[in-house]
């Protein structure tokens, strides 16, 4: 627990939250790519494993460490939300819903991670108080 | 809508195919302008949250530094104090060693 809270400190949870979808879109992709299939074989003439491809490149993308994120959850976002819209094509299917509205709570959880900035770090501990003497010694004179 | 898109889409150069080839494409349009959208809202969002970022690290400063100064300054009074104390006592000191005389002008 208190590993984790480190963790978390020193990383921040923003790149935490992007980690973790970079997990969750690497596996998804490479089982796109491997053969899973989730409602349809095909869309727009593109199979299945060409958005496999393009989930473990947003992966990739969200993993690498650039100095603002932005640009990061736009990617994991637009990845999230055009693949929930794409299921939610196929919502008239058996259980086709079940995968689209949990692709939407992955999306709406990015944009709630998106909006939520990362506590502050604390400043480096400061110098002991000085003295008076210290505080009033003219530089030269004898201590 | 769901029988093409599952399928593969629409075959260009069928019967039929330009109909559904705008469907297709107005459905593209429909996944894909939200999407865009959406994502430049998260990018927003997160210029946002990097200048809320910024101005709550500066307030820790700001009250750090406040903490501080507030505990350099409290610590010189109270030794001014002391050193004013014994300042008065070896006053009163003297005065009692001196001549009363002597502290007239």
């Amino acid at each position: 627990m208190l590993r984790r809270a480190r963790f978390l400190r020193r990383v921040g949870h923003r790149r935490a939250v992007l980690a973790g979808f970079s997990a969750v879109a690497i596996t998804y992709g490479a089982g796109l790519v491997a053969g899973y299939r989730p409602t349809f074989s095909a869309a727009y003439h593109l199979p299945v494993t060409g958005f496999g491809w393009a989930f473990i490149a947003a992966g990739l993308f969200t993993l690498a460490r650039f100095r603002h994120d932005g640009l990061q959850y736009a990617a994991a976002e637009l990845a999230a939300f055009a693949w929930a819209l794409l299921l939610a094509t196929h919502w008239r299917q058996p259980y086709g819903w079940t995968a689209g509205v949990s692709w939407f709570g992955i999306a709406a959880g990015l944009l709630l991670a998106s909006a939520w900035p990362d506590a502050p770090r604390p400043p480096p501990h400061p110098p002991p108080v000085p003295t008076v003497e210290e505080l009033t010694r003219i530089p030269g004179d004898p201590p | 809508m769901t029988g093409w898109l599952a399928s593969g889409g629409p075959v260009p150069g069928t019967p039929g195919g330009g109909l559904r080839l705008n469907t297709a494409l107005i459905t593209a349009l429909l996944i894909g302008i939200p999407s865009v959208l959406v994502a430049v809202g998260s990018y927003w969002l997160s210029l946002r949250a990097r200048r809320e970022q910024g101005e709550a690290q500066q307030q820790l400063v700001d009250a750090q530094a406040f903490s501080r100064a507030r505990e350099v300054y409290e610590s010189a009074i109270a030794e001014l104090r002391q050193q004013l104390a014994e300042l008065r006592q070896e006053n009163r000191d003297l005065r009692a060693r001196t001549p009363r005389s002597r502290h007239r002008p």
